[in-house]
């Protein structure tokens, strides 16, 4: 499903690598980025996952070689992105206490287009 | 024109505006020897951000302004090596302190926030002719922004809300492992913008020692000075 942002380049990619820097993590997708500035949520087995919680690492980390089938964009809700297993990445767009001004940032490096998702703004 | 510290006697200016949001920057390429390059800059990069304008980020031209480019006045840029303290610029300031009239300040005592935030710039030397990337550009607030040596860019988002130069290496008083900044539209928190700097991972990064910082740290987000009006720049700024 498109979303009309330049995150759409990710379906139908692998998640190739999860990079964890500081206090965020960035997802790769041989080449193109998703950096995400809190710990997303994930979903797995229809359970939500926070960050911080037992084995919240190792189930973001099982991701990696998992083809992604759709990502969706929800205006100052949500960013999603599911995985062809079932599991998704959820990352709110609402601000939380300590949470820097934007909430996730996509590069892709191949064709120079980025994007970022700041908090209160559509 | 007013007579004020600001003003430049040579007609080589570029004024920069934004109509809601005083987010324009402009791209000064090698100010000291080509003060009418960052007029041409200007009206080879307007074209470039129709997304700007969709979110009150606006580059203006004005019709009379022969070689310059004019926009409401929020923000003025000038060919000159700049003072070195508080990086601002004006035609032929070479001196340490440029001196002006309500006191040399330095860029990040400016913003209030975040001492030394932006790394201190005395002129664009590293730019040169063609379509370079420029080695600093410039807010409406004044405040001085390197960009990594050879960065390319300016790149909007695809949203619109800022705009980045990429692929640099350093240069500046940045941290070689700076390799872009990039510079973002105003929200709430930051209501005049702000600036990151990032490594070729795409991390937010110390501009000076090019480590990667946590997201609330000072340094992580730079915020950009308010947008200095013409009566405030005809008191002297």
């Amino acid at each position: 499903m498109g979303t009309g942002h330049a995150l759409d380049v990710v379906v139908g990619e692998q998640l190739s690598s999860v990079e964890f820097v500081q206090d965020y993590l960035q997802l790769h997708f041989d080449g193109p980025t998703l950096t995400i500035y809190r710990y997303p949520l994930v979903e797995v087995g229809g359970v939500r996952h926070a960050g911080g919680s037992p084995g919240y690492r190792d189930l973001l980390c099982d991701r990696i070689a998992k083809q992604v089938c759709s990502v969706t964009v929800t205006a100052g809700k949500e960013i999603g992105v599911e995985f062809e297993d079932g599991a998704r990445i959820a990352i709110p767009l609402r601000p939380c206490e300590g949470s820097g001004p934007e909430a996730a940032m996509f590069q892709d490096p191949g064709v120079g287009a980025w994007e970022v998702w700041q908090y209160g703004m559509p | 024109m007013p007579a004020s510290d600001n003003s430049c006697p040579t007609g080589n200016e570029a004024d920069i505006a934004g109509e809601t949001n005083s987010l324009t920057m402009v791209a000064l390429a090698n100010p000291p020897r080509q003060g009418g390059r960052a007029g041409r800059e200007l009206r080879r990069a307007a074209p470039r951000f129709p997304q700007f304008s969709q979110r009150g980020l606006q580059w203006r031209q004005h019709p009379g302004a022969g070689g310059a480019v004019r926009g409401r006045g929020l923000g003025r840029v000038y060919r000159g090596t700049g003072c070195r303290r508080c990086a601002h610029l004006r035609r032929g300031d070479d001196a340490e302190e440029c001196g002006r009239a309500g006191g040399c300040r330095p860029a990040a005592s400016r913003t209030g926030r975040t001492a030394d935030a932006i790394p201190p710039v005395s002129g664009g030397s590293a730019a040169g002719s063609g379509g370079e990337p420029p080695a600093f550009i410039v807010s409406p607030g004044g405040d001085v922004i390197a960009v990594p040596e050879g960065a390319g860019g300016p790149t909007p988002t695809a949203n619109g809300l800022g705009f980045q130069y990429t692929g640099g290496h350093g240069g500046l008083g940045l941290s070689p492992k700076v390799t872009g900044v990039r510079v973002m539209a105003a929200i709430p928190r930051y209501p005049n913008g702000y600036v990151v700097y990032m490594n070729a991972n795409g991390q937010t990064v110390h501009p000076y020692t090019g480590r990667t910082v946590a997201r609330g740290d000072p340094l992580a987000h730079l915020e950009l000075s308010p947008a200095r009006d013409s009566k405030s720049r005809s008191r002297g700024g």
